[in-house]
Formats: C-alpha cells, sequence, structure tokens
C-alpha cells in the first residue's frame, strides 16, 4: 500500500503523454455504470412496501402507508407513492428490484457497513480498495479516458477509493477552472504519501481541465429538463458526460440524509421525491441521445432499517433492502425475495440476496470482467 | 492569605531584608538561567517552532508568534502554548444565542409562513454562528485553545442537520472551549447531557418504553472505545436503557432529566451489573482501558499523524489513565514526545480547510469580513457545525479532491495576488486591506538583513517545495508567492 512517489509520478506522467481526446476506446468501456449511494440507510419496507402483509402494519402503526395511496407492484408489494415517476420504467420492464439485499452477519454501523458495500470485503481491515478499483487491477480502463470514475455530490470516492485510482470529484462543471498547466514534476524523494497524494491530484485536475476544454460538456443539449436539487444537478452532469462522450465508465452520485432516527415520513417522502425526479430525468436524457442502452443505473446503502418502528416515528439502523437497477438493456422485474416479516434475525431482516451478485452481475454481464472476489452467483438482469 | 493593599509596606520593614536578598538571588539565578536557555543548545530552530505552531494552531504561523518560542526548549514552548489556554472565548458571541427555542407544542401551532419564516431565521443564524467562531479563531491570543475546540467538535460531533436550534451549538461549542485540555470524565459527562448532542442523536427521544440507541451506539463506538473493539450489539442496548430519560427542556434550554422515561431496571453493561444510569455509563465506559487507548490514537492522529509510534501511544494513554483522564497530560505527553519532534513528521498531514483559510487570514492580519472566510471554508468542504455526518470530517487525504484543491488554490491565490500587486505597486488590488497587511508581513520576512531565504521557507513550508523555486531568479515578493502557491504549502 505504501506509495512511493516514484511510482505515482510513473502514472501520472503516462497519462498525459497518451492523451488523445477523440480516440475511439473498446465496446466495453462504452458502458456506463451510475451508482447512486443512498447516503444513511434507506428504509427499504417504506421504499418497495409489502403492503398487504398484517405484520407490516403491525410493526408500523405510525409509519406504515396507506394501501391505497402504495403503487401496486404485484400483489405483495408496491412503491412508495413519491417513486411514481419511477413506474414507466417499471412498465417498460427498464427496472429491475432486487430484494432482500444485504450479507450474512450484518454490521449496523454506518461505517463499517458501508466500508463492507464499498470495499465488496468482510474482513476487519481498514484501507482496504473499493470494488472497482479492485476489479480494475483485472483490467484497467485505458488511460486515454480522462477518468476511470467520477464523482459526483458526496466528495466521497467510496467504491472508486483505492491506490491509483484515477477518479474526479466535481461539484459543479464549472468548478474546474479552464486553464492550461504545466505538469508538476518531481520534489525531493521522501516518502510523504499525503504529499504525493496533493501531487497527484492536481496533475490529474490539469489533464481533466485540459480535456473538459476540448468538450465543451456544457453546451451538450439534453432532452427535457432536470430538477434544480443537488440531486437533480448531479444526475444532470452525469448526463451530460455521458451524452458528450466522455467514456468515463463510473459515475457515482449520492443522495443523502436517510438516517431517519426520527420523524421520519416527511423527510422519507421528499428523499424518495428527489430520487425519482433525478433518476427519472436522467432515463428522459439518456433516451433522448440514444444512449440509454448503454447505462446501467444502481443504488446502494450501506443498509436498511428496522422493522419495526421506534418510538420517535423514526427507524434505527437494520439490515437488508431492496435496491433498484435501471438502463436499457436491463430486465426488469423482481430479484431475490422479500424477507419475510415474521421470520427476522434479532429484530431485522434476514438477507435473501448477496450484494455481491449484483456486484458480479456488473462486472460479467456488462463488462465483460471476470471479479472473482466478488463470488459465482450473478443475476440474469442484464439482456 | 495576605491582601495586595499590605505589599507597599514590604520596603520599608527591614526585617524583611533577608528575605529580599534571597529574592535578588532568585531573580538573578532564573536571568542566568535564561541566559542560559538563550543558548543555541536550548534555543528552538525555526523550523520546530513552526512544526509545534502548525500542529497546535492552524497550520501557518507569523514570524512574531515562530521568534516568541525562539529561546524556549521544546517542554517550554509546550508548556506556553499549554499555559496560554483559554476556557472562554475572547470575542462576544451573537446576541441570541441566550435564547430559548420555542416549545413543540408552540410550534405545532404556527402557520406555514411562520414556520419558514423560523427556518430561515435559523439557517440565517447557523451562518452567524459561523461567523463568529472564524471571528474567534482570528481574534485569540491562543490558537491552540480553538484547534481544541474545533478537534472536540470534530469527536462529539454535532451538526446543524439534525441541531436546528443554532442556541444549543453555541452552548456545545462553549462547553468545548471549557474543557478543552481539562477532565475528559467530566466533558462525558457533560455530552451525555448536552442539548445539541440529545437533539442530533436522539438522545431526548431515547424512552423506557421504546429506547432509542442512536446515541448510544455513537457513544461505544466513535466517543470513548472504537468500532467494534469491547462492547457487542447488546452493551449499547444496554446503555441505551441506561441512557433513557434524558431530554432538553425548552424552557430552560438545558439538559433536564425525566425520571418516568427512565429505564430504572438492572442493566449488564460492559461486564457490570446495576440499575445503571447515564453517570454509571460514563464510569463503567471509563472503568474499562479501552477508552485511554482509544482517546490517545484519536489525539495522536490529530496532532502528529503517520503511522502510529506503538511506545509514544502507549505512554499517552497510560498518562491519560493514571490522572483520571486529564487532557492536559495526554496532549502534554504526545507533543514532548521524540515522535512528535521528529522532522521525518514535518509536513506528513495535509492542512484542513480551516488551516488553509485561518492559518492565512492570522497570517496576514484579515481585515475583511468574515462571510468571506466562511464562504471559502465551506466550498473547501468544511462546513463549521455542520460536519457531513456523526463521525465528523475524514480529513487526511479526502480534503483534496479535484473540487477542493482548485477552491483551495483559488484562495491561495487570490490572497497571494493582492500580496503580489501590492507588493508592486504599494497598493491593494481587489482587497486593499488584506494586501497592505500581507505587504507588511511580507516586509518582516524580507527586509530583515539576518534571514536568509532559506529561514524564510522554514517559516512557509513544511516541507521542500514540489516545484523549482530558484531565489536567485526571483524578486523577494516572488519568491514568497511562489512559496504558498506550491503544492508543499498543502501541508502541515
Amino acid at each position: 500500500m505504501q506509495l512511493t512517489r516514484r511510482g505515482i509520478l510513473k502514472t501520472a506522467m503516462a497519462a498525459p503523454l497518451a492523451f488523445v481526446p477523440q480516440v475511439a476506446v473498446g465496446a466495453t468501456w462504452r458502458r456506463h455504470l451510475v451508482l447512486v449511494e443512498l447516503n444513511g440507510g434507506n428504509d427499504g419496507l417504506n421504499t418497495v412496501v409489502p403492503y398487504r402483509d398484517p405484520l407490516y402494519r403491525q410493526m408500523r402503526s405510525k409509519l406504515a402507508l396507506p394501501t391505497d395511496q402504495v403503487l401496486s407492484l404485484d400483489e405483495r408489494l408496491g412503491l412508495h407513492p413519491a417513486l411514481e415517476r419511477l413506474m414507466p420504467l417499471w412498465i417498460d420492464r427498464h427496472m429491475a428490484i432486487a430484494l432482500g439485499v444485504g450479507y450474512p452477519q450484518p454490521n449496523l454501523s454506518h461505517f463499517r457497513s458501508i466500508d463492507i458495500w464499498e470495499t465488496a470485503t468482510m474482513a476487519e481491515t481498514s484501507g482496504e480498495d473499493g470494488w472497482l478499483v479492485r476489479l480494475f487491477k483485472e483490467s484497467r480502463p485505458p488511460a486515454t479516458l480522462p477518468a476511470e470514475g467520477l464523482v459526483l455530490g458526496r466528495n466521497d470516492p467510496g467504491p472508486l477509493a483505492g491506490e491509483n485510482a484515477r477518479v474526479i470529484a466535481l461539484k459543479k462543471l464549472t468548478s474546474l477552472r479552464k486553464r492550461q498547466r504545466k505538469n508538476l514534476n518531481a520534489a525531493a524523494g521522501s516518502t510523504n504519501p499525503l504529499l504525493d497524494h496533493v501531487v497527484v491530484v492536481q496533475n490529474r485536475m490539469d489533464l481533466a481541465e485540459r480535456w473538459l476544454v476540448e468538450k465543451n460538456l456544457q453546451d451538450v443539449s439534453l432532452a427535457g429538463t432536470f430538477p434544480t436539487h443537488d440531486f437533480g444537478r448531479q444526475m444532470e452532469t452525469a448526463a451530460r458526460f455521458i451524452a458528450g462522450g466522455s467514456a468515463v465508465p463510473v459515475i457515482k452520485c449520492a443522495l443523502g440524509g436517510f438516517d431517519t432516527h426520527a420523524g421520519q415520513l416527511g423527510r422519507h417522502r421528499r428523499l424518495l421525491t428527489q430520487l425519482a425526479e433525478g433518476l427519472s430525468s436522467f432515463a428522459r436524457a439518456m433516451k433522448g441521445v440514444g444512449m440509454w442502452d448503454d447505462v446501467l443505473v444502481m443504488t446502494y446503502a450501506e443498509f436498511g432499517r428496522r422493522p419495526r418502528e421506534n418510538a420517535s416515528s423514526g427507524t434505527d439502523h437494520g439490515t437488508a433492502a431492496p435496491q433498484l437497477i435501471l438502463g436499457g438493456r436491463v430486465r426488469g422485474g423482481f430479484y431475490g425475495e422479500q424477507p419475510p416479516l415474521d421470520r427476522l434475525e434479532g429484530q431485522n431482516l434476514a438477507y435473501r440476496l448477496d450484494f455481491r451478485a449484483l456486484y458480479a452481475t456488473v462486472a460479467r454481464r456488462w463488462w465483460g470482467l471476470d471479479g472473482k472476489f466478488l463470488g459465482p452467483r450473478t443475476l440474469p438482469l442484464i439482456t | 492569605m495576605r491582601s495586595r493593599a499590605s505589599y507597599p509596606n514590604h520596603g520599608h520593614d527591614r526585617s524583611n531584608v533577608p528575605i529580599r536578598i534571597i529574592s535578588v538571588l532568585i531573580l538573578v539565578a532564573w536571568g542566568m538561567g535564561l541566559l542560559a536557555s538563550m543558548s543555541s543548545a536550548v534555543a528552538l530552530p525555526i523550523a520546530e517552532a513552526r512544526h509545534l505552531l502548525a500542529r497546535a494552531g492552524f497550520g501557518l504561523s507569523r514570524p512574531d508568534e515562530i521568534m516568541a518560542l525562539a529561546y524556549m526548549s521544546r517542554d517550554q514552548a509546550v508548556d506556553h502554548l499549554l499555559g496560554g489556554l483559554r476556557s472562554t472565548p475572547v470575542t462576544e458571541p451573537p446576541g441570541w444565542v441566550g435564547d430559548a427555542m420555542p416549545a413543540g407544542k408552540v410550534r405545532k401551532t404556527w402557520s406555514k409562513v411562520r414556520k419558514k419564516a423560523f427556518n430561515k431565521t435559523n439557517r440565517e443564524r447557523w451562518r452567524l454562528l459561523q461567523q463568529w467562531w472564524a471571528g474567534e479563531m482570528l481574534a485569540t491570543p491562543s490558537p491552540l485553545t480553538e484547534r481544541l475546540v474545533l478537534f472536540w467538535h470534530n469527536h462529539f460531533t454535532t451538526s446543524f442537520d439534525g441541531v436546528k436550534w443554532i442556541p444549543y451549538l453555541y452552548a456545545q461549542n462553549d462547553v468545548f472551549r471549557r474543557h478543552a485540555a481539562g477532565s475528559f470524565r467530566d466533558l462525558l459527562m457533560a455530552m451525555v447531557a448536552d442539548p445539541a448532542m440529545l437533539f442530533y442523536l436522539d438522545g431526548r427521544r431515547n424512552r423506557a418504553k421504546k429506547p432509542n440507541e442512536n446515541f448510544a451506539r455513537e457513544l461505544l463506538e466513535l466517543f470513548t472505545m472504537g468500532e467494534g473493539m469491547g462492547y457487542t450489539e447488546r452493551d449499547i442496548r444496554e446503555a441505551a436503557r441506561a441512557l433513557s430519560g434524558w431530554s432538553v427542556d425548552p424552557a430552560t434550554s438545558k439538559a433536564v432529566f425525566r425520571a418516568k422515561q427512565h429505564d430504572r431496571g438492572q442493566k449488564e453493561f460492559l461486564g457490570q451489573r446495576g440499575a445503571f444510569g447515564a453517570p454509571q455509563v460514563v464510569d463503567v465506559i471509563l472503568d474499562h482501558d479501552r477508552p485511554a487507548r482509544y482517546m490517545a490514537e484519536t489525539f495522536y492522529d490529530a496532532f502528529i499523524g503517520g503511522r502510529r509510534h506503538a511506545p509514544t501511544v502507549n505512554a499517552a494513554a497510560k498518562a491519560f489513565r493514571q490522572t483520571d483522564y486529564s487532557i492536559h497530560t495526554l496532549l502534554r505527553t504526545l507533543l514532548v514526545s521524540p515522535a512528535f519532534w521528529d522532522p521525518e513528521t514535518y509536513g506528513t498531514q495535509i492542512k484542513s480547510p480551516v488551516d488553509i483559510v485561518m492559518g492565512l487570514a492570522r497570517f496576514t492580519h484579515w481585515q475583511g469580513t468574515m462571510k468571506v472566510l466562511v464562504n471559502r471554508m465551506n466550498t473547501m468542504g468544511q462546513r463549521l457545525f455542520r460536519p457531513p455526518n456523526v463521525k465528523g470530517w475524514p480529513g487526511g487525504a479526502t480534503w483534496i479532491t479535484t473540487t477542493s484543491l482548485a477552491s483551495r488554490n483559488g484562495f491561495v491565490y487570490a490572497m497571494t495576488r493582492s500580496w503580489a500587486a501590492a507588493a508592486r505597486s504599494g497598493m491593494g488590488g481587489m482587497n486593499a486591506m488584506a494586501a497592505n497587511a500581507m505587504a507588511a508581513e511580507m516586509r518582516v520576512l524580507m527586509a530583515e538583513p539576518h534571514r536568509t531565504p532559506a529561514e524564510t521557507k522554514a517559516i512557509v513550508l513544511a516541507v521542500p517545495p514540489v516545484r523549482d523555486i530558484a531565489y536567485e531568479k526571483l524578486s523577494p515578493a516572488a519568491y514568497l508567492t511562489a512559496l504558498f502557491r506550491d503544492p508543499a504549502f498543502q501541508m502541515k
């Protein structure tokens, strides 16, 4: 893990030398994965609702959603009404819902659990590389791409964190100043990994700036308008990057505030509304430029929440939860199964689908990579 | 006890002559000691003084602050900074910090318009409180005090996201200053019954009938033990039961214990049994071996950083425990340790946005508004009183992303642009006041004939610059500007 300045400079210098903006890249890397982190732990039972289950109403005297408001998906499950904008995608079978997603021996700490999700490793070691960084070690996206990942919203690279990962974090398209700068040269050779990090980011920034100046992403025209909230802006930036032909393999967005220990109903409704607005605008824009088949959107969160509501009209940290997968090549429908409320483990839902099966599906069926560390199981959710 | 009024008579009292002679002798001895300490053997080199002030302050210090430590030993310099700690702010807080929060029952009767106005006021007050703290960081004669307050803010995190009533955030900040280097036991007890904390981690909703374990979990995971270290999920539930019943009384703005909401049953917590309440939770935790080590590690990471030197952590943990959790002792043990003074430690930490902004503001005797400074810190990713989550700002490498580095560079460029302009013309560009002050500081740095370019570099930077900066080819102003704009300036 120890970074040497020389090693870093080698990779940092290699990129600009190979830098040719319009070069064609292999078909695999034309496919984008857009990750949406539901930061704080989304309440799965009020997202995909077991609205016919009497136990659901019994455990949630204050938080249960009225049956007539739930958007029915089948005879057992329905969507939160705030997700109405996603219904057309479900009907077109461009949205899959993975049910009961989790992992064995769940950890209820925000920080430990998100580590597990983002590194796809259970080992009690910190500083493990993100799962995408580990996957890309097998086959590296070409250095001709401006970056391997783009991080929007929360400045946390999450699954893209790791040694030598080429990641750009961006608040707004305009936040990169458009000026040309020379690459930094070697400094006195002490081992100072954090200073090396500063130098690498500075070089990456200069490179990305040069690239963005070429692309003029702000002038890319998109179908329809995007919501003006932070998450909407993130999805808009993601759409511009993809529509502008950036070929960045991974774009990570984040919607925060799901840690609803108290007064959940209103807050959760607002968050899910923002989620649906952002995702549906993104889908429309991608269809408009004929690239809906080239994107795969996937949500994730550290955990779901406890089935039984707490005394504060909220929910405490839980375990398994549903996740959404959207895209033109997605085979819509349910995957996994809804964890039954009458067979809790402790006070929490027992997971039915290991999240690593979703990652393995992305690795093998989306990018054609192996990703052995993600386990043998994949899901047939990509056509 | 003698009163001050009796002092004037002493000079005329012959019986006191021997005492006077002894005093003179002591004075002479002290003077000789001082002379001895001025010899190079004990004097603090610029690089060492810069290092201490950077880590115990805001990453950058003025030449006068560095020179003030010149004739001290390392231990003396550390004690000098610890001796200067304050328990109260030097600036006046906003007038509304004592306001009582409108009770929930009252707020429920409000119209939509009224509620909107209330939210708007709170948002505005959050910004004003940020500005007040920035002003305190700028004005304080003891940067270490505010560095510690920031440390505690990042440890016992609370946020405007969760604590809408800003006076509670101020009150907690005040508690941090009061206990900054005092007793960790007292501070921990204060946090268990802190209004901002009771709101932020839902402690006020934790009742006997249906416990809310949010605070109990973080109390163990983040505040005292470390994730998964020495406690179980069951300990969290038991602690939540013991902590039930605490709430905030809107009438007094103070924490209040409501016995009816408290679970009075037996608990089994960290291997001890009893009908525990909040004070016993603190006692049982501090009976455990983990907290001393966990806090020693946390302080080590904050003030020394890099790979932890195990003997130093052990010594700090031991001293902390032996003094019944004296923060002063913990901090002093680390600051006088060889690990702290090892030149390999210089420049191995990335400055926080507070360091970048307040360091430069203090260096330049900033005369502009606090709003400008706070906006800069916010865009660099450190919104005071609004950390990203209960774990606080992760810091380290995460401070530097393409977005945040662009914003940091922009600030340093703006500050030194006016400086360079002032050096050329004697007039400021965008910010005349700052430019003039900066020019004055630059004159101090440049005009002293005995100071070499290498010494100037030692004042400004913790590590050698990354870019080639050739003093011979540059004017003094251009040389200094280049030092500030180098990536090495991001380090402390």
